[in-house]
């Protein structure tokens, strides 16, 4: 029953975000053609940064640049039903608008993190799949029915993992509402995803361990789909973001009793 | 659920909010002193105040700026968590801030808004009608009603970009009401807003409140707002409640004398006009004097007969100097 | 004396603004830091030379570069496009008797300041503790030179992006302009990867336009991999783009002032 409502609510905002897109044409255009620029962007770098060095840290260059098509798809679909909210939290603490939320009848957590849709993102989603379509053909990777099954599962951890490290972070807005950039920030961060943790750990094991959760929302998908995968990495990613689920869900309880509000 | 329609409606017992600020001295050397010297001080912007409102009463909840109005009704509605005291809303303590509760009150601020700017209003009505589980019946005949008593209709196909101040302000009332809600916090809902909206707003309150006997809190520093909705009112400064009762007994209890403007027709001298009360101002061609309540008709019939009066105005103190009144007479 | 007075009245809130400063810094950090060990695990910890570049040669650019990306790099498209035209307080800066574009100008500076020193304050730290990895100019005649190709440095960046900004006066949504220049500045001002890292086309096609000299050139002139000569023709380039772009402002200014209407909020 409350799932049926949740699932009504999501619905009725996902439509009010495609009318309040296309309300204006050049605003359509316009984020278009932003999705396009950034979701190109990280192939175009990887493109240009392995143009020297065939084989790095252990990977081949069409591995490195597969491990981007798997970061720009499960990165698109952040960038569709989480991004915009996070980038609007901050504006939303500091205006006071963040309390509209709390008067609903509804998570405030889930109003504050899905109401906007970056519908245009699926430009990076399907760029991100032709791209991984092409290079799993260079490498000759099948995909079967349960890999697939797999593939959806891990991504969709990846997912949440990546949600989860991003809130954890951007809910010390509420102490320090200033800060909005710091969501800027974590889209740099996030870009080191791209990256296999080998690439961290020639410099340092401990950068590695620190990087791990994002590392592994892109290591364990390709790695299913290179067929070497370990329950290990099964466990390691859903267990670290079933961990960091929880954590952002306390964090958020937590920092709903400091919100000072702004004044009227 | 404690919750008994017969009770109170809301009810607040010793409430207290502070906060810290710090303070910075201007200039570029207080920008480099406040990084190793700051001082920190804990601002009361509620202080030990109680209160209780009967279910369908509309009370007036009246103070200056920074008087605390705001951090009351936030307080109320379940945003704030206090620093201590208990408050009771329909039977729960709001800042649990449960479902149930939450479907019976609704909160509007004057300068903030919950639409969604690039489409029209209907569409975030239809958004709230999902939020808030209104079934589709009762979702049609609020509306209607709503828009009825707003005289909304023509507004409610076009984007919200595109209306003005006072029509947004109509929409956002009935975004806010559309499930149908039995406690109204309004802050400073005519804020803003042209004097012939602002009277509109009022009657749709007045009716609304009538019809729907539904209880409102109503914060303002409009006296009007105060005068044509609430009886009793609630005024607060500094934190604290300085006065709680009938609006009338506020009036005839406080402001003790009346304003009298007159414009002259040709030049009197100052000293004249004390014969009728004391000058508050003299710049030709306007005069105003200040004369007791009981006697504001003879002086006004007297400054008609002796004077020549081109224009003539009995006005009541602004409500800042009422306030001020309460307050010094609470101070004495 | 006025422009002095916007100095240090933006001094004061940058100051004031000093935590948004440090989180901005990050990003100027991170991604050199990024492309730092991308480059230090592909050389095999530093063992191997890419397209003739030593891991130190490498280091020292992108360690640099973090200073430039902070002291350099305007960011006048979204003042001037999404803070002042498309949410109306142009208003304000067009009744006040002062030169919007040199207002504008002086008014980042401190902002740059602010986060080039926390840069610096890095840069001196990496030198401390990776002194080997870290090559710089010594010579005093190029370090004169530097300072001033620096400041060049940013004027360029200002003026392409004071130009981008105003394109706001015509397009409701001017992101997508935005950000299309953006991916081009980044690579083409050697964000991702120095020039000489590039396919030699793409190189060619860089060096057309104004954002290697408002980046890549003033790192490359600070490593002390340019001759006097070639310096002054860094000089005399930024100068060239300063006064394009300038021109170009000031043409589209006249005309899209017109257009503007001051949305209300």
């Amino acid at each position: 029953m409350i799932m049926k409502q949740y699932i009504r609510v999501y619905w009725k905002l996902f439509f009010l975000n495609v009318t309040s897109l296309t309300a204006y044409r050049s605003g359509l255009i316009s984020n278009l053609i932003s999705s396009t620029v950034w979701a190109l962007f990280p192939f175009i770098s990887i493109f240009l940064l392995t143009a020297n060095t065939p084989v790095l840290f252990g990977w081949r260059r069409e591995e490195v640049i597969f491990l981007s098509t798997m970061y720009a798809v499960y990165y698109g679909v952040f960038q569709m039903v989480f991004a915009k909210n996070f980038l609007r939290l901050a504006v939303l603490i500091n205006t006071g608008e963040i309390e509209s939320f709390f008067l609903k009848p509804i998570d405030g957590q889930f109003l504050v993190s899905v109401s906007r849709v970056g519908v245009t993102a699926f430009v990076r989603v399907i760029i991100g799949i032709g791209f991984g379509y092409f290079f799993g053909k260079q490498l000759g990777i099948s995909v079967s029915f349960i890999d697939g099954i797999l593939l959806l599962i891990a991504l969709f951890c990846s997912l949440m993992l990546l949600y989860a490290v991003w809130m954890n972070i951007l809910l010390f807005l509420i102490w320090n509402p200033k800060l909005s950039n710091l969501v800027e920030v974590l889209f740099t961060i996030s870009g080191m995803a791209r990256y296999p943790s080998n690439m961290y750990r020639m410099v340092n094991e401990t950068l590695m361990y620190v990087l791990l959760p994002l590392s592994l929302t892109t290591v364990v998908p390709v790695k299913i789909l290179f067929h070497n995968i370990s329950w290990q990495d099964y466990f390691l990613l859903g267990g670290v973001s079933i961990v960091l689920c929880g954590i952002a869900r306390l964090f958020w309880l937590f920092a709903m009793r400091f919100y000072t509000s702004s004044s009227s | 659920m404690l919750y008994n329609e017969h009770r109170m409606a809301i009810s607040v017992s010793h409430l207290s909010k502070q906060y810290q600020t710090y303070k910075k001295e201007p200039g570029f050397l207080g920008s480099l002193t406040s990084l190793v010297s700051r001082k920190y001080e804990t601002v009361k912007a509620v202080d030990d105040i109680s209160f209780e409102v009967q279910e369908g009463e509309l009370v007036g909840f009246i103070g200056p700026n920074g008087a605390g109005k705001t951090t009351t009704l936030k307080c109320l509605s379940g945003l704030l968590y206090p620093s201590s005291g208990i408050i009771n809303v329909l039977g729960y303590i709001p800042f649990d801030r449960k479902n149930p509760y939450l479907k019976q009150i609704a909160l509007v601020m004057g300068q903030k808004n919950q639409l969604w700017w690039d489409l029209p209003a209907q569409e975030t009505f239809l958004l709230n009608k999902e939020i808030y589980e209104i079934p589709d019946d009762m979702y049609k005949n609020t509306l209607g009603q709503l828009v009825e008593l707003l005289d909304a209709k023509k507004m409610l196909q076009v984007q919200v970009r595109k209306l003005s101040l006072g029509e947004r302000m109509k929409m956002e009332l009935i975004a806010a009401l559309i499930h149908s809600p039995k406690v109204m916090f309004l802050d400073e809902p005519t804020i803003g807003l042209d004097v012939v909206m602002q009277k509109q707003m009022r009657d749709f309150l007045k009716n609304y409140n009538e019809l729907q006997r539904s209880t409102i809190l109503l914060t303002s520093h409009y006296m009007e707002d105060v005068r044509q909705l609430a009886k009793r009112v609630i005024i607060i400064d500094h934190g604290k409640i300085l006065y709680d009762g009938k609006l009338d007994n506020l009036v005839k209890k406080f402001a003790s004398h009346k304003l009298l403007s007159v414009v002259l027709e040709t030049f009197v001298p100052k000293e004249k006009f004390e014969e009728i009360g004391t000058v508050v101002s003299f710049e030709y061609p306007k005069v105003v004097i200040k004369v007791k309540r009981k006697d504001s008709n003879d002086a006004a019939s007297a400054l008609l007969k002796k004077f020549p009066v081109d224009d003539l105005n009995i006005e009541e103190p602004d409500i800042e100097d009422v306030i001020r009144d309460v307050f010094n007479s609470k101070n004495e | 004396m006025r422009y002095v007075r916007i100095f240090f009245l933006n001094f004061q809130e940058a100051f004031s603004e000093r935590g948004r400063s440090v989180v901005w810094f990050l990003i100027a950090l991170f991604n050199p830091l990024l492309y730092f060990v991308f480059w230090y695990a592909a050389t095999g910890s530093g063992n191997h030379n890419i397209a003739g570049w030593s891991i130190q040669t490498i280091s020292s650019y992108y360690f640099l570069l973090i200073i430039a990306g902070s002291l350099f790099q305007s960011f006048a498209d979204e003042q001037i496009g999404y803070w002042h035209i498309y949410q109306g307080r142009l208003t304000n800066y067009l009744l006040k008797p002062v030169s919007y574009y040199a207002m504008n100008f002086i008014s980042e500076i401190p902002w740059r300041i602010i986060q080039g020193f926390f840069g610096v304050i890095v840069f001196l730290l990496m030198k401390l503790f990776f002194g080997n990895f870290i090559v710089m100019t010594s010579d005093v005649q190029t370090i004169v030179l530097c300072i001033c190709i620096s400041f060049l440095a940013y004027a360029v960046s200002y003026a392409v992006k004071a130009v981008i900004g105003i394109s706001a006066f015509w397009l409701t949504d001017y992101y997508g302009l935005a950000e299309g220049v953006s991916m081009i500045l980044l690579i083409s001002g050697g964000f991702v990867v120095p020039l000489r890292f590039l396919p030699s086309w793409i190189e060619k096609i860089a060096l057309l336009l104004p954002f290697p000299y408002a980046m890549y050139f003033p790192i490359l002139a600070w490593m002390g991999k340019l001759s006097v000569g070639e310096l002054f023709q860094v000089i005399g380039m930024q100068i060239m783009w300063i006064l394009l772009f300038f021109g170009l402002f000031t043409v589209l200014w006249k005309k899209g002032v017109r257009e503007y209407s001051g949305v209300s909020q």
